[in-house]
């Protein structure tokens, strides 16, 4: 599979991307893709899955926002089979979802199988677990199943924000992200877990320091007209491109075009976020 | 500009000049940065000036496994890193299953780069206890004795006090953690994630930062369509220091100090 002894490097299968990060990503880590709704995170991580797909690697697609169904649908409107990409369904109402298309879903029945599980463990200690049953342990337990049984090579978990919701006290969330990371790293999987952007003023949260490295993609508003761009905040291991790129979303998935700069006022704009010191 | 203290040099060049000559011998100093600035890269640079004069240097790892630091910085640093000690204190996959609490703390012992298996070790249950602040303060301790340790790196503060620290009393720990490195008499840099850029700095501001005997900021900025790195030392107890903004560059030969003239010279 990968080697450890040098960095091997693998697609995100959007070229100008893996240029950007100095050919591609570094195998067998964890990365953020951060941004706000709409700018494309979601998008990106299925040229990311189907890059997999095409070279014959196991994918799995960890699932909390959006129902199988849905996913099925967005990758298919860019040209994309997503037959064979493994979804793990983890919202906890839509455990029974019916889905159609030839996904494999291997969640519903085994999720609800892991959690009795983990029920019967809590039961003993916490008895006013009725609220939501999908909690971080059941998550990881779900995840050490799936990989016991399957050794994947790609995994995205969109997203890993919504995962924070379930996290009753923010130690939980801490320890949970933080030991998630850890499973995926010593499975020697690449996994992309998507996120939205760090509340301002906000303590940077755990995600954002354990990642190995970050994606940043921004959807802004610029005189009544939608512009999106993508840059690379952190690449452990790794020099990287640091411009700002402009990024679009065509019938073809996304496109990065590294030739064009982005129009004066949207720079203007991305700079107040990034003031001069 | 003198002082009574001796002087530890950085090992990055041009930030000596900065200092006056450099770290003053036996203290804590902080480095602050957002992602992707340097921190650890310039904090390993201060381990490998000790490796070339040959003392005894530590990184304690929190961040990422010692195995993945080697594969980012090894080839980078050559032969000087392998000579670096890691004490990896690195959070395991949690087993979520109650273990009956003991008294007996985690031990676990550094060893040099060299060392370090090429692979992630696999969490099992039984190397798997709580982890705490105070263990780990326990084993710089003993390396620290065993291994006549000269220089210290804790990457990162951030993450031992997130991960480490019991939620509540964070302030305290890092209060009494603090004390601990200060009383050790070690020259040591702690590491510390800054929030978005955007936050002002005035908000920025931590415990870590007003506990520490120097702070390096390192600063990211956006310039036209690109991204910019600097440094600056935002306070530096019992000595003068450069009050400027410093542009740096990340290299394939480490971080570099930026001045009017291009690279900065001399240092290490």
């Amino acid at each position: 599979m990968v080697s450890v002894d040098s960095l091997s490097r693998i697609s995100t299968g959007i070229e100008e991307l893996d240029k950007m990060l100095n050919g591609g990503l570094i195998a067998g880590r964890c990365y953020l893709v951060a941004g706000n709704s709409g700018s494309g995170k979601s998008t990106l991580c299925g040229h990311f899955l189907m890059e997999g797909i095409r070279n014959d690697e196991e994918v799995l697609y960890i699932t909390i926002d959006e129902p199988p169904s849905d996913i099925s649908s967005n990758l298919s409107s860019f040209g994309w089979d997503p037959g064979n990409i493994t979804i793990m369904n983890v919202h906890p109402k839509v455990r029974e979802y019916k889905v159609r298309g030839s996904l494999i879903e291997v969640a519903a029945q085994r999720s609800i199988g892991a959690l009795k599980e983990l029920n019967e463990r809590q039961k003993a200690t916490q008895k006013d677990s009725t609220g939501v049953d999908l909690s971080f342990p059941s998550l990881q337990l779900m995840l050490q199943k799936e990989f016991e049984s399957k050794s994947y090579d790609r995994l995205v978990i969109d997203s890993i924000t919504s995962l924070r919701l379930l996290g009753a006290k923010e130690i939980e969330w801490e320890l949970g992200i933080n030991s998630l990371i850890r499973l995926i790293t010593e499975e020697n999987v690449t996994g992309l877990l998507v996120s939205d952007d760090p509340k301002p003023n906000d303590v940077i949260g755990p995600e954002f320091f354990l990642a190995r490295g970050i994606l940043r993609l921004q959807r802004l508003i610029v005189k009544g007209k939608i512009y999106r761009c993508i840059y690379i905040e952190k690449l452990r291991g790794s020099s990287h491109d640091i411009q700002i790129r402009p990024l679009r979303i065509t019938f073809r998935g996304v496109e990065v075009d590294s030739k064009k700069p982005l129009p004066s006022d949207v720079i203007e704009q991305m700079r107040s976020k990034y003031p001069r010191p | 500009m003198q002082s009574v203290v001796q002087r530890v040099v950085s090992g990055t060049p041009g930030l000596d000049r900065m200092l006056h000559g450099g770290l003053l011998s036996g203290r804590m100093y902080v480095i602050v940065g957002p992602p992707g600035s340097g921190k650890t890269t310039l904090a390993v640079q201060f381990l490998l000036e000790g490796v070339k004069r040959g003392e005894n240097v530590l990184l304690v790892a929190l961040d990422e496994p010692p195995s993945e630091i080697r594969e980012n910085l090894g080839a980078m640093f050559g032969s000087n890193f392998d000579r670096i000690r890691v004490l990896d204190a690195n959070l395991e996959t949690k087993s979520y299953q109650k273990t009956p609490v003991r008294d007996v703390s985690i031990q676990r012992y550094s060893e040099s780069f060299d060392k370090v298996f090429p692979e992630i070790p696999r969490s099992t249950d039984s190397r798997n206890p709580e982890l705490t602040a105070s263990a780990v303060q326990e084993m710089i301790k003993t390396e620290v004795m065993k291994n006549k340790i000269n220089r210290i790196v804790i990457d990162s503060m951030t993450s031992l006090k997130c991960f480490l620290m019991p939620e509540g009393d964070q302030n305290q720990f890092m209060q009494s953690f603090f004390r601990f490195l200060s009383d050790l008499q070690v020259t040591t840099i702690v590491t510390i994630q800054a929030g978005e850029s955007s936050t002002p700095l005035w908000k920025r501001c931590c415990i870590e930062d007003v506990m520490a005997r120097g702070v390096i900021r390192l600063h990211k900025w956006l310039q036209h369509n690109g991204f910019k790195t600097g440094i600056s030392i935002e306070k530096f107890r019992g000595s003068d220091h450069d009050t400027r903004i410093r542009r740096i560059k990340l290299t394939s030969i480490g971080l570099q100090i930026l001045d009017r003239h291009g690279p900065a010279k001399g240092g290490g």
